[in-house]
């Protein structure tokens, strides 16, 4: 039993119900809340777990690839706990959270052993996947929303869009299953195509679907949007992974990767130029997500291993980023009362740590070097530019809208202030700590991505070897 | 089926939280009974048991909301003389009653020509269809039309409730009937969480 994909699915509920017991206790909640994806990250790394287990009546086997995966979500969800700890003593959704941590673990794990045993129905384990993730969803809307009164448009935006997925996921199995019985019929594989393809980008957020990334942005706790971002929205990125590599009939047509390429250039393009275009640290961070994830569609779509790989870059370092541009969000909204560049006018002399935060997080998802984005923005260029100039200028396009933006908020938070508001806020050594340790895991991630890369390369060969 | 129709339409044209939820109930019910058509009565139940829950969930946020009146609205309609009807008739109400029947219109006339081969006879198909099909739509309108957290969730859940009649038919394993209802209770608890969250005026809240 311990050496499958249960403990995964199983102890972070149990770590929810301890959390939500101690919950008087913000510091020893938080600091479980953390330990316990860490802990259970380091018992997936260091076992297979690739025994079949039963849950609902089902077998579900973890592969190797969606194990790695599942260990980098836990990883994130832990390093974002840490700075919710940090950085809004106020957040109460522990077990929430914890608990959509379980389910997504539960959407990559649940696997079937043989496709054929299960009297020639083999996309059984989709339909799990599908509703395990849209569960996740669902329970994330708790932690976004966030308990800000009259406030609930973003969350209700990404509710509607995320949910609708499901209905997609599910005809797309169904359409999938009529044409496992019927293989001459070709428009239900083009059905079951557009359907999965229809579900991933809503689930992913990809334009025209983008209108919640903005809003839950500059609406909700920086860090719960973090957490849909960085690790909900990264779940969904490896199921895509998962359904291009086992559902042969979307993994193989070029229908699929032709309406990825279009959907990811378009989503890069906006999400740029709606970056360059704000005057709002939260809507900014939004938007240069939008970005990155056109950017990962885009090379996604290239359809080659090496697309893969650097897909995958893009949106792992996306974490290093969003982390720190949410912590500094964070941290200036626990003083000031918006994000406007004019509000956070002369950030830099007040609060330092949070400044330097915010610009070093829209540069490292703008993709400047020497930060952690860069690392997948020129693995992505890389992909692109000896074979296609035309989407090679838009990806740049769109990591100079956001480069832009950030520049802008850059501006407004260095311009001088007089001396006498120039006291500054007093940041604590722990948050500043972990601050610095965010600052310099991205720097160092930026200048040699070496250090990661071949854990991603493994990842991919797991996934496609498998 | 007609009557299935009839609520669904009800949850897109009225206003009123008192009648759009228990429009929601009765439409819970009546999709419990179509499926009696085509699935075991025990499925069939289940669905019905998860309407049944998530109605009073989303009826005990209402109360504690006062309904949606927000007491800014009271103070505005105070000063304004009340009809009768004022209750039911609200304004949009004209415009929400056109956008129904085009809807149901609309999916009356995609559901006839081409009814999904779901069920063993044809007649069960076309009726399944029809079901499918107006409250897809129906929910799809009444998530897009409003802004309101209340309304636009019991789009959302409309949607999902058409979805579900499909796909009930066609993959009736109590594992997945049971998870898309806790995927149900979950939304619904949500829309719960967001409507207080929306009626919330911050001046009530401490900082």
């Amino acid at each position: 039993m311990m050496q499958s994909v249960m403990p995964l699915i199983l102890l972070p509920i149990a770590a929810a119900i301890i959390t939500f017991l101690v919950r008087k206790s913000s510091t020893l909640a938080a600091l479980i809340a953390a330990g316990a994806p860490a802990a259970l990250a380091v018992f997936a790394l260091s076992n297979n777990l690739s025994n079949p287990f039963v849950l609902l009546g089902r077998v579900m086997i973890l592969t190797t690839g969606d194990r790695l995966a599942i260990v980098f979500i836990f990883l994130s969800a832990s390093a974002t706990f840490l700075g919710i700890w940090r950085t809004s003593p106020r957040w109460t959704y522990y077990p929430v959270a914890l608990v959509a941590l379980s389910a997504v673990a539960a959407a990559l794990g649940a696997r079937q052993i043989n496709a054929t045993v299960i009297g020639g129905r083999p996309f059984d384990a989709f339909q799990y996947s599908a509703l395990f993730m849209t569960i996740a969803v669902a329970l994330t809307i708790f932690p976004l929303q966030g308990g800000r009164p009259g406030v609930a448009g973003g969350t209700l935006r990404y509710m509607t869009l995320t949910v609708l997925a499901l209905p997609a996921f599910l005809a797309a199995a169904w359409t999938l299953d009529l044409y496992s019985q019927s293989p001459d019929a070709t428009a239900l594989a083009q059905a079951s195509i557009v359907l999965m393809l229809l579900g991933s980008v809503l689930l992913l957020g990809g334009v025209p679907f983008h209108s919640w990334l903005s809003a839950i942005s500059s609406e909700s706790p920086p860090l719960s949007s973090a957490f849909v971002l960085g690790i909900i929205n990264v779940g969904a990125w490896f199921l895509l992974l998962d359904f291009a590599h086992e559902i042969k009939v979307f993994g193989t047509d070029p229908l699929t990767f032709t309406a990825l390429r279009v959907v990811g250039i378009t989503t890069a393009l906006i999400g740029g130029l709606l970056a360059l275009a704000q005057s709002d640290f939260g809507r900014l961070m939004g938007y240069a997500v939008l970005a990155d994830i056109g950017v990962a569609l885009t090379v996604f779509s290239i359809h080659t291993d090496a697309g893969f790989t650097a897909a995958l870059i893009v949106v792992i370092v996306r974490t290093f980023g969003l982390g720190l541009m949410s912590m500094g969000l964070a941290l200036t909204r626990q003083k000031y009362a918006d994000d406007k560049f004019d509000t956070l006018t002369g950030l830099a002399w007040r609060m330092p740590w949070a400044a330097v935060a915010l610009i070093v997080g829209g540069f490292s998802l703008a993709g400047i070097p020497p930060f952690a984005g860069f690392a997948g923005r020129w693995a992505a260029l890389q992909q692109v530019a000896y074979t296609d100039l035309g989407t090679a200028l838009a990806l740049l396009l769109s990591t100079i809208g956001v480069a832009i933006g950030t520049l802008r908020g850059l501006q407004s938070i260095l311009k001088p202030i007089a001396s006498a508001d120039r006291q500054p806020f007093r940041t604590p050594r722990l948050t500043i700590l972990l601050l610095g340790g965010a600052l310099a895991l991205s720097v160092i991630v930026g200048l040699f991505p070496d250090l990661i890369s071949p854990a991603i390369r493994q990842m991919v060969t797991a996934y496609l070897g498998q | 089926m007609i009557g299935l129709l009839i609520a669904a339409g009800l949850v897109v044209i009225l206003v009123n939280w008192r009648l759009l939820i228990l429009a929601l109930g009765v439409q819970y019910l009546l999709l419990g009974l179509m499926l009696t058509r085509a699935v075991p009565l025990e499925l069939a139940a289940v669905k019905a048991l998860v309407g049944i829950i998530i109605c009073p969930v989303l009826y005990i946020t209402a109360r504690r909301v006062k309904w949606g009146h927000l007491d800014e609205d009271e103070e505005t309609e105070e000063e304004k003389p009340r009809s009768r009807l004022s209750w039911l008739i609200s304004p949009g109400l004209p415009m929400r009653l056109i956008v129904t029947l085009l809807g149901v219109v609309l999916s009356l006339s995609l559901a006839l020509r081409n009814p999904l081969p779901i069920a063993g006879d044809q007649i069960t198909s076309r009726d399944l269809t029809i079901g499918i099909f107006s409250l897809l739509l129906l929910g799809l309108l009444n998530a897009a039309l409003n802004e309101n957290p209340l309304k636009t969730g019991l789009g959302v859940l409309t949607m999902l409730a058409g979805f579900e009649l499909f796909y009930t038919v066609i993959e009736p394993t109590l594992t997945i009937v049971g998870l898309l209802g806790l995927t149900n209770l979950i939304i619904a608890l949500a829309i719960s969480y967001l409507t207080t969250a929306w009626a919330t005026h911050p001046h009530e809240v401490q900082l």
